[in-house]
């Protein structure tokens, strides 16, 4: 975001490899997304998506404007 | 790119970056309270400052934050998929962008949920997904920073092409 210009690069006569940086990053999201996959198949995770959080609360069609407005009241004042 | 609307750009798009970190942190405040305040008004309170912080703050901030990375990314040299660390930042923006969209409706619903009179105690929050949103976001920051080396494919094509069709210099003399 600082810098508006690239560095000047290496002068390579053939394609530059795949920096080690990289190659670690895209090993901890494949890791990270196998856990969540695994997670969700053998179902120790739990259900995932908006369904979720909504287990034990009653789901209304449109709120409630007088509790609302009494609700940020108290979260302000 | 010329220089001025260049550093215009870059301006929006380190605001709006940045901007959209110091939401979501607000948020979280608002998501910490609402999980584990055991006031029911405080509780209801929270979820309702959540989905307005959510839909009129971190989501402009967040698409707004996409479109003006995207241009300042093709309006420099640096481009969208030259170098590993502008096209690691696009895909983990990308990424928490859509995370985000899909997180505002369950936002919208636990508000809704806890304004319609239901023990707001019993919503569950977002902690994992907002305090999962603000490390990626921390990662894009930090890479921006940084910018870790390593050119793509891509990149090291249009290097050669570019130097390939600069006209060649003209060796000066030692004196």
């Amino acid at each position: 975001m600082a810098e508006t210009t690239p560095r000047p690069g290496a002068d390579h006569g053939t394609p530059p490899r795949m920096p080690r940086w990289v190659k670690v990053a895209a090993i901890v999201v494949g890791l990270l997304v196998l856990v969540f996959v695994v997670l969700q198949l053998t179902g120790i995770g739990g259900k995932h998506g908006p369904g979720r959080h909504m287990s034990g609360a009653s789901m209304p069609d449109i709120g409630t404007p007088g509790i609302a407005q009494a609700s940020v009241a108290t979260l302000l004042g | 790119m010329p220089p001025r609307l260049r550093k215009a750009v870059l301006t929006t798009h380190v605001t709006t970056s940045v901007g959209w970190l110091g939401a979501v942190l607000a948020y979280i405040a608002l998501d910490v309270t609402a999980v584990v305040s055991t006031d029911v008004e405080r509780v209801r309170a929270a979820y309702l400052a959540m989905d307005v912080t959510i839909s009129y703050a971190i989501v402009p901030l967040a698409l707004a934050s996409v479109f003006v990375g995207i241009v300042n990314a093709l309006g420099t040299s640096w481009g969208l998929f030259r170098h590993y660390w502008v096209l690691v930042k696009l895909l983990l923006t990308l990424v928490a962008t859509t995370v985000l969209l899909l997180e505002t409706q369950t936002i919208r619903s636990l508000a809704e949920a806890a304004a319609s009179g239901v023990e707001p105690r019993d919503l569950p929050g977002s902690l994992p997904h907002s305090v999962g949103g603000v490390v990626v976001l921390f990662l894009i920051t930090a890479l921006s920073i940084y910018k870790p080396r390593g050119l793509t494919r891509y990149g090291w094509r249009k290097q050669q092409e570019q130097r390939r069709s600069q006209p060649e210099q003209p060796m000066t003399p030692v004196a």
